[in-house]
């Protein structure tokens, strides 16, 4: 078999073994939290099971990313040198631990937003609104993770030792660097969502300032990805 | 799926210096602006106290970048930042939102290549690998030629050059600010912070470590403002392009059009808009 | 392949260098941030009316934890330009 298509089935493995990772745990904690709080509220059980559903769903989506970079690393006609290997594994390496912080990080509004609900039922349309934009700002870790590991797998490298390490620099860069803003920009949305759980009424200034939060937490991953685009493309 | 990471490049001679630019930006950015200055027009012709439909979306807008303009930098402040802001948000907004539009001059240009076509006219059809990825070229001198040359509509803020220009005139507009709300020493005080900045301190200032990790500070700020808009809406514009061909273009891909078009583009103008705000207010 | 000079071997390491400080740096000041700014929204919860101290704070706290990963960024670009 030739290198390259080693290197790609290879790196399908590491993208879904590595991506589903943090969406399983996230998806637990859900879980976890909406029979916490059914325990404690029965009434409202069956708000809670649609709220966790729908929070899982979207959790899920990390998952999912991995899911599509390994099926393309799989399928493809791979055609290409002992270079072009080292781009699926760096591709692999970037969606697979990038996928880690986004999918426990999209966790934690989903467990704040079953919480809530069990405190005050009512409320449990503002919840899902504020969970749902909490959760899909946490994806940004994962969607620049997306976008380098599809750029690398569409990349044709010159050939040479620098070129394979600078290609493996922006896999880990990106890989590595998207893990703790996806797990902050979980957090910011759980404890708004704890927030606005206590008092539906200040939502809309919650949401603004989670927003701005979550935003300024991604900046590291922007430096990351500012460094994977050099390595890619500059050097 | 080979364009990606690929722009197109224009060249030009002006007085002996080559310049060149990227064409789709610059069109789609005039394209946008147009856009923006006739529905402004048309919403202004006719003011009432009981707004019509375009003015009360421009109502909502601005009243309530108002709110949160004035609750941050103050009632004089915050009023004389109101319509950069708001320019600044509607501007980003229309740029994000564009990109759901599809190519409709492209697919014009094929409709009417194929009824020509039907009647004997000159159009090569190639078929690449299956029927729904076919190559339609029209004769040389036929009449609908130019609209398989009109550039497909995309978002300008796909590219680095729109985020990193309007992030550079927030910077300009963010430090001007600060030297005259604080004048020039304590502008430049502000930068040995934490540390004291009285007596002494302040002529060691080339020993403050802080001075330089502030220095930096403000240009990383600029870099990943700018980034953050361009990796967003190109991250979203190659999941997009990488799913409708694994699809082969035989189903467009409405969620992803929808999350990254208009939910990822709204959040992210918002937040541009928000963060230039909170860069101001930190200069007060 | 052809064989490998010192001089290449010294970039290209010094290159997966950048890409490996960049990405672990960037681990510890995105969960800090995250802690930063969801304290911020919690205690929005409680004051509503100091809205613009707190989000003023948490700006400001923000970019003090995020100054290891600028020290991360200036790295990664030191040994990718200088190196």
């Amino acid at each position: 078999m030739e290198f390259a298509k080693l290197c790609s089935i290879f790196a399908a493995g590491l993208a879904m073994g590595l991506g589903a990772i943090g969406s399983a745990v996230g998806e637990g904690f859900i879980a976890m939290k909406a029979v916490q709080t059914m325990s404690r509220q029965p009434g409202s059980a069956g708000k809670i099971v649609r709220v966790m559903l729908i929070g899982q769903a979207v959790t899920e989506t990390a998952a999912i990313f991995a899911l599509v970079v390994s099926l393309i690393l799989m399928f493809q006609d791979v055609t290409g040198d002992f270079v072009k290997g080292f781009t699926f594994i760096a591709a692999g390496i970037a969606i697979g631990f990038g996928t880690i912080g986004s999918g426990f990080g999209a966790g934690l509004p989903g467990g704040a937003a079953c919480e809530g609900i069990g405190k005050q039922p009512e409320n449990a349309d503002v919840l899902t609104i504020n969970m749902l934009i909490g959760q899909a700002v946490s994806q940004t870790a994962t969607i620049f993770s997306l976008t380098i590991a599809l750029i690398l797998i569409m990349l044709e490298p010159r050939s040479g030792i620098v070129k394979i390490c600078s290609i493996l620099g922006a896999g880990c860069a990106i890989g590595f660097g998207a893990i703790g803003p996806g797990i902050g920009d979980g957090i910011v949305a759980r404890n708004a969502n704890l927030a606005i759980g206590k008092d539906p009424a200040n939502m809309g200034l919650l949401t603004r300032t989670m927003l701005i939060g979550q935003a300024v937490t991604e900046t590291t991953d922007i430096y990351s990805m500012v460094v994977s685009l050099i390595l890619i493309f500059v050097i | 799926m080979e364009s990606i990471g690929k722009v197109a490049v224009q060249t030009i001679t002006f007085l002996g210096h080559t310049i060149s630019f990227n064409p789709e930006m610059l069109y789609m950015t005039w394209l946008v602006m147009g856009i923006i200055i006739i529905i402004s027009f048309a919403a202004t012709r006719r003011l009432g106290v009981v707004p019509n439909k375009i003015q009360s979306i421009f109502e909502i807008i601005f009243s309530f970048l108002e709110e949160i303009l004035v609750s941050t930098l103050g009632k004089k402040d915050g009023a004389r930042f109101v319509p950069l802001i708001c320019t600044l948000f509607v501007f980003i907004l229309l740029s994000n939102w564009i990109g759901i539009i599809p190519n409709l001059f492209g697919f014009l240009g094929v409709i009417i290549a194929l009824v020509h076509k039907l009647f004997g006219g000159e159009v090569t059809v190639v078929v690449q690998d299956s029927i729904t990825n076919l190559m339609i070229t029209p004769a040389a001198g036929s009449w609908y030629r130019f609209l398989f040359k009109m550039p497909a509509i995309t978002e300008p803020t796909k590219y680095l050059s729109t985020g990193l220009g309007l992030a550079i005139i927030i910077f300009m507009v963010v430090h001007s600010f600060g030297i005259r709300t604080k004048g020039i020493s304590g502008y430049f005080k502000s930068y040995l912070e934490p540390l004291p900045s009285e007596g002494f301190w302040l002529y060691l200032f080339f020993l403050n470590p802080f001075f330089y990790m502030n220095i930096i500070s403000q240009f990383a700020n600029t870099l990943s403002h700018s980034f953050r808009l361009f990796g967003n809406i190109f991250g979203g514009g190659i999941i997009i392009v990488i799913v409708s061909e694994l699809l082969r273009y035989i189903m467009i891909p409405v969620g992803l059009f929808a999350f990254f078009g208009l939910f990822a583009g709204a959040i992210q103008a918002f937040v541009f808009t928000m963060l230039a705000v909170s860069y101001i207010a930190q200069q007060k | 392949m052809e064989g490998i000079t010192g001089q290449e071997l010294i970039k290209a390491l010094a290159l997966l260098a950048a890409g490996i400080a960049m990405g672990f740096g960037a681990i510890g000041p995105g969960i800090g941030e995250g802690f930063a700014a969801g304290k911020a929204c919690e205690s929005l919860g409680k004051r509503p009316d100091e809205a613009n101290l707190i989000t003023r704070t948490m700006l400001i706290g923000q970019a003090v934890s995020e100054t290891t990963g600028i020290y991360s960024l200036v790295v990664a670009l030191i040994l990718i330009f200088v190196v």
